[in-house]
């Protein structure tokens, strides 16, 4: 795997500057020679980026990678508030409850906002097993926010159904 | 685009056991499990005779159609068998019995995940009773 902070010539931290990040991208870009060192580069500034790709990427380099394609042992009662929600989501769709919508995006915007926080955390005191456990908890908000956000474009415009 | 095999499509369309026991209700196991890079969840509940056979056992599943699949078969296979049975349901038979492609076979650790965690949660609870 290529290493995009090296890359980039940025250090290994979570907190980079999103203008370093950009300042950085345009410069490599210049010096790329073929199609395939721009995908790469591209790529890679999409990592840095995220914040979520740029944990992973942080823990991965430093021996913890994340285990995709696994089932995921978590405390059961993650999983059950990650259902619950669901059905939440499922409601809301049946009854076309922009305002339940809207409040169960406030709750997870929240939760993601307070995850994100302990990734930091774990990260800034290189406790990269702990944060990994909080990132792939973080990978089932993040694809629940993308539920919402599809439930939103279907409600605004019921057209798209 | 992704083609499903007709045992998938069929469980995924008539799901057998989907659902929930109530909250009220005495001896049962629930195990939950995830996959993160898809964020699919899973819990499998299991209602157990004093005896120890699994009397019933039903899902709640978000995810794809073989994560639904495997879910369905796997409620479907482990009604009425012992608790001991049920934990050799492993996901390569699953796999196996759905014609799961190798980019799938995760559907199928999820529900076996699943599974054994139900057995564990019944018998923590009710480990005096039969073990």
């Amino acid at each position: 795997m290529t290493n995009p902070f090296s890359l980039f010539g940025l250090p290994e931290q979570f907190d980079l500057d999103r203008a370093a990040i950009e300042k950085a991208h345009h410069a490599i870009r210049k010096q790329a020679a073929t199609e395939k060192d721009l995908t790469l580069i591209d790529e890679a500034c999409r990592t840095l980026r995220h914040p979520l790709k740029r944990a992973a990427c942080l823990c991965s380099l430093n021996g913890c990678p994340l285990k995709t394609g696994a089932a995921l042992s978590q405390p059961p009662e993650f999983f059950i508030e990650q259902i619950t929600w669901r059905n939440e989501l499922d409601e809301a769709r049946m009854e076309k409850s922009l305002t339940r919508l809207e409040k169960l995006d406030e709750r997870l915007r929240k939760q993601l906002s307070g995850q994100l926080e302990k990734i930091r955390t774990a990260l800034n005191a290189r406790a990269f097993a702990a944060a990994r456990q909080e990132i792939e908890k973080t990978c089932f908000l993040d694809k629940f926010a993308e539920e919402i956000s599809f439930a939103f474009d279907t409600l605004e415009d019921p057209g798209q159904t | 685009m992704t083609t499903y095999s007709e045992k998938v499509l069929d469980h995924y369309e008539n799901p057998r056991h989907a659902g929930a026991f109530e909250k009220t209700e005495s001896h049962i196991g629930t195990g939950t499990a995830g996959t993160p890079d898809m964020g699919q969840v899973t819990r499998i509940q299991i209602r157990v005779t004093p005896q120890g056979h699994i009397e019933e056992a039903c899902f709640k599943t978000y995810g794809s159609p073989p994560a639904i699949a495997a879910s369905s078969l796997a409620a479907e296979w482990i009604t009425g068998k012992t608790l001991d049975e049920a934990l050799t349901l492993t996901s390569a038979e699953i796999a196996r019995e759905l014609s799961l492609p190798a980019a799938k076979i995760h559907c199928a650790l999820l529900v076996e995940d699943a599974v054994k965690a139900a057995v564990a949660d019944y018998r923590q609870h009710y480990s005096q009773e039969n073990t």
